[in-house]
């Protein structure tokens, strides 16, 4: 192609510079290769089409043009219901008249890779094999991923300290079962699908996804974020953060030298990090800082977050794992404190499979910017712990929540016919975070008077309104527009430690000397242990044969514990309170059935609303007591009673199911494009398909 | 434009000197980096880098948007669209380094031109040496010629180290006088032409060195100046339009391909641009 260029560029005087040189080549090159790609792809449209009547002769007749589907993760059901009353709704008003407004029956457990596994497979858990956030190693006892098991190199070329890996590491979705956006494709039917959690690694078919929870950050972790701080070593992070000590450089108070660091580079044997140089010049008069990273400056104001910072670091020649970062000056005072976001990958040159196609995450992010690409993008960690507060921490989520409506309109744009799917977390991550100041006396909010983001959920629904009011805006004849919610949500209030309550009533015993105080079961003794609470609902038997130092038979004795426990822990009264903090523990078993039921918890857990699981539990620690007090700024949460917290669903065409379900709409979705729901799909449809006419619903009727 | 001329070609005689014994593509290579450098330079001054990566950016999407959509012609029409407008908007942003450019450059390569461009005569070379009159060289001359025959009365001054080898043959309808020459000993040579009262001098280079060659001395004018800028123009009311002889073209060897100067220039210097617009913190 250059060369081309230059064949046309008479020698002598044509030349102008490299600046106009490029301007030159690059458009030639740009228009050439424009012109070869429409060429190749208008040359090959009609046999691919073709090809495509040929595959799929039985052709389905869609009810539906479109189906676009907006997740509003945790919208609650109350909440819409009181704001709607205010007057504060009127898109969602508007949507609920001219279709349906119901609630929306969620999974059990309530819990959002659970609940929108149930969304995208029409199944429940024991068919779709995801049971909550984490699951157990069966071996070790130790929490793993439920979703995605990402392995490591095992076979390297060594040369000296050096390595070359001989194969990809072993990256593997762990869910189950078809989503209805593969079947769709079997049918040549195109769907976007954006943001859905449980996508990573990426589903492969007829369309393009972006993935989401359980996307890592480059350091491999769910999210970590930085602090580099000059204040002396306190204690580590409890949640997902790294602190960084600063000292001073060139014998200045304000300047210091540090590093980023970024993954281990795999071609090292010593599995080193690579890292990148970070220097950090303080002007404390004007509150700045100028940080110089590989050579580019960012300059920082203290207490506003900067734009994405990308981060290119270094594992050999050509192989530059790259990352994003934003950054904020947290303190500049007697002592200086900077705060990175978790390192996201960055979507225009993934280091993951992020997209299906590969290319799609490079496209969005040349379509639209820099964005987010993290599983749980949103740092709650960092608010949790105190590093940042309930500005920034908006601030961030309605960042990310454009980034995804940017891409959402992009994506509705092209969809010409098909599904479109988005999912929008910050509904769920700002009710986590600000349902202390929702009611009175939340325990997370002692000591907090007149907080400034006091509204900040009314302003959520708002602003969910207007969200909705846009999509509306842009829908066609023959659209039909669902706005839903995995759950609904609640307060948490009150922590319950499960283990501390097992081993207070012996059914989990610590190892000699041990105070139950390390996290991750580490301290349980095994051999003595019967029953033991991992993740957000689930309580697992020790059951032999299947745990490594299973002491229970399976059978008849693991129905009598099983039995015995759901006894003594349905009602369970926290007496400090004096309210019950349990209201039923359930048997999975009963619950549901299906290939991958073994890999179920054996009891779930369903919380009263104010309660869940302990942050010690959750992290599996045992000492301390059942009941506590929740004072974290994770003040509300949806991992109770899945019955307490059904979520909303909204339609632009009557909804003719009385009892809706979020498992029903994948089988909905394949019947709005005349496909058969499998059989082994336990959803059904919440459309008659008489309810269609044999024509698609209209612009007019959904606006 | 003649007294930019003027300074520029001792400067460049000056810059090039040390190059004189080497092969062209030495001092080729040298003057692409930092030609490449002070062009990125100026685009870093004049640019706004936000807007050219935003273009860059859409034209990209719009590419992947053909690879994605390709069942769908109506986007991969606008699609192509999207990459024309934005790649337009892309060389609009570059267009004022664009220009500056061209300004700045233009008579630097042209400087370059004549001393990379041509080979020097060689001792026992001949050479077709010209003078091309004005229209109205008769006017201007006040000659008739010889038996109403019009002929100007054109003489040369020959230096030691050239000869003439055969006596002049005169063109009436292109007004030109050539003389076949030999070169007979090697340096820079000047040739008086003398044509009435007026005598202009004419440099002829044997040489096998990187020198600098004026091919043709031209009557002055801006054009001529800025394309020819290698001896000083012959005044505005010679009558003599262009005094001229034909050097052969030197190539220069880029790897395995020889080629003129300006190519190998050109690949190089967007090379080092490409190579230096991260450090330098350009974007292009």
């Amino acid at each position: 192609m250059v060369a081309l260029a230059l064949g046309a560029v008479a020698p002598a005087g044509a030349y102008i510079g490299p600046g106009a040189g490029f301007a030159l080549v690059s458009s030639f090159a740009v228009i050439f290769v424009t012109a070869i790609l429409a060429f190749i792809f208008i040359l090959i449209w009609p046999f691919r089409t073709f090809w495509r009547i040929l595959r799929h002769r039985k052709k389905p007749k869609p009810l539906v043009k479109r189906l676009i589907v907006v997740g509003l993760d945790g919208q609650d059901p109350l909440l819409t219901d009181r704001f709607m009353q205010e007057g504060k709704l009127p898109n969602f008003e508007k949507l609920a008249q001219q279709g349906s407004y119901k609630r929306l029956r969620t999974t059990f457990p309530s819990v959002s890779p659970v609940a929108w596994s149930s969304f995208s497979t029409g199944t429940h858990p024991a068919k779709h094999n995801i049971y909550d956030f984490l699951d157990r190693d069966r071996k070790t006892y130790l929490p793993i991923l439920s979703s995605t098991r990402i392995g490591s190199v095992e076979k390297h070329l060594k040369f000296g300290k050096y390595q070359i890996p001989l194969h990809k590491p072993e990256l593997r979705l762990m869910r189950k079962s078809k989503p209805f956006w593969t079947i769709l494709g079997e049918h040549n039917i195109w769907s976007t699908v954006l943001r859905v959690p449980i996508t990573f690694p990426p589903d492969k078919f007829y369309g393009a996804q972006l993935s989401a929870m359980c996307v890592p950050d480059l350091l491999g972790s769910q999210g970590t974020f930085l602090l580099y701080t000059t204040r002396p070593a306190g204690e580590r992070f409890k949640e997902g953060g790294l602190r960084i000590g600063l000292s001073t450089s060139n014998g200045t108070p304000d300047s210091f030298e540090s590093a980023i660091e970024g993954p281990e580079n795999p071609f090292l044997q010593d599995a080193s990090a690579m890292t990148i140089p970070m220097q950090i010049e303080l002007d404390r008069a004007a509150g700045r800082a100028r940080v110089t990273l590989n050579g580019d400056v960012v300059e920082l104001e203290t207490g506003k977050l900067s734009d994405w910072v990308k981060l290119s670091f270094s594992a050999g020649p050509g192989v530059k794992p790259s990352g994003m970062t934003r950054m904020l000056i947290t303190e500049m005072g007697e002592h200086f404190s900077l705060y990175l976001t978790p390192i996201s990958i960055d979507p225009e040159n993934p280091a993951m499979p992020i997209s299906h196609p590969s290319y799609f995450a490079t496209y969005l992010a040349k379509k639209i910017g820099p964005y987010s690409t993290l599983g749980l993008a949103e740092d709650t960690w960092a608010l949790n712990e105190g590093i940042t507060d309930d500005g920034v921490f908006l601030e961030q989520t309605y960042d990310i929540d454009r980034e995804r409506e940017e891409m959402f309109f992009a994506s509705m744009e092209k969809l010409k016919q098909g599904s479109l799917v988005c999912v929008f977390d910050a509904t769920d991550r700002i009710q986590h975070m600000f349902w202390r100041y929702l009611e009175d006396g939340h325990p997370a909010a002692r000591g907090i008077d007149s907080p400034e983001h006091a509204n900040a959920i009314e302003k959520l629904y708002e602003h969910n309104d207007a969200l909705v009011g846009r999509v509306m805006d842009k829908l066609r004849d023959g659209d039909v527009l669902l706005v839903l919610s995995d759950h609904g949500f609640a307060s948490f209030r009150r922590g319950v430690n499960l283990n501390s309550w097992l081993h207070a009533n012996g059914y989990l015993t610590l190892k000699e000397g041990a105070d139950g105080a390390d996290e991750w079961l580490t301290q349980v003794d095994w051999s003595r242990t019967k029953a033991y609470a991992l993740g957000l609902t689930g309580m697992f038997l020790n059951i032999k044969g299947r745990e490594a130092q299973g002491t229970v038979e399976p059978g008849e004795e693991a129905d009598a514990l099983k039995a015995e426990l759901i006894e003594r822990l349905s009602g369970l009264t926290d007496e400090e309170a004096g309210e019950v903090g349990i209201t039923e523990v359930f048997d999975t078993h009963k619950l549901y059935g299906g290939p991958y039921i073994g890999n179920a918890p054996d009891l779930l857990i369903g919380y009263k609303r104010g309660y869940r699981t302990s942050w010690d539990c959750a992290t599996g620690v045992v000492a301390g007591p059942v009941f506590e007090d929740n004072v974290k700024a994770w003040s509300g949460d949806h991992c109770v009673d899945p019955r307490q917290v059904p979520g909303v669903i909204f339609s632009s065409h009557a909804i003719d199911s009385d009892d809706p379900a979020l498992m029903d709409i994948a089988p909905t979705a394949l019947r709005l494009f005349g496909v058969e729901p499998p059989a082994h799909m336990e959803g059904v449809p919440i459309f008659e398909q008489s309810s269609f006419g044999g024509a698609a619903a209209t612009k007019e009727e959904a606006q | 434009m003649s007294a930019i001329n003027a300074a520029l070609r001792p400067l460049f005689d000056l810059l090039l000197a040390p190059f004189r014994g080497m092969p062209a593509i030495v001092g080729v290579t040298l003057f692409s980096l930092i030609f490449g450098v002070v062009a990125l330079w100026l685009v870093k001054l004049t640019s706004n880098p936000e807007k050219v990566d935003a273009a860059k950016r859409k034209v990209a999407a719009g590419l992947l948007e053909i690879r994605l959509f390709n069942d769908n012609l109506g986007i991969i029409f606008k699609a192509v669209g999207s990459i024309l407008r934005h790649q337009a908007a892309y060389v609009g942003h570059l267009l004022v380094p664009f220009v500056l450019m061209v300004l700045l450059f233009l008579p630097l390569i042209a400087q370059l031109q004549f001393h990379w461009g041509y080979q020097g005569l060689q001792e026992g070379d001949s050479v077709l040496f010209k003078v091309v009159l004005q229209d109205d060289w008769q006017t201007r001359t006040g000659s008739d010629g010889a038996d109403g025959v019009p002929r100007p009365s054109l003489e040369l001054e020959l230096p030691d180290g050239l000869s003439l080898a055969s006596p002049p043959v005169w063109s009436p309808s292109e007004h030109e006088m050539a003389w076949q020459m030999r070169a007979d000993a090697a340096g820079q040579h000047e040739v008086g032409v003398r044509l009435g009262d007026a005598t202009h001098v004419k440099k002829i280079g044997v040489t096998d060195r990187v020198e600098r060659l004026s091919p043709e001395r031209l009557e002055a004018g801006f054009t001529n100046q800025l394309l020819f800028p290698a001896e000083p123009s012959l005044g505005a009311d010679s009558a003599i339009e262009k005094i001229g002889l034909r050097y052969p073209e030197r190539d220069v060897w880029f790897f395995f391909w020889r080629t003129h100067w300006i190519i190998v220039f050109l690949v190089l210097s967007i090379l080092f641009a490409l190579i230096l617009r991260g450090p330098m913190g350009v974007t292009i």
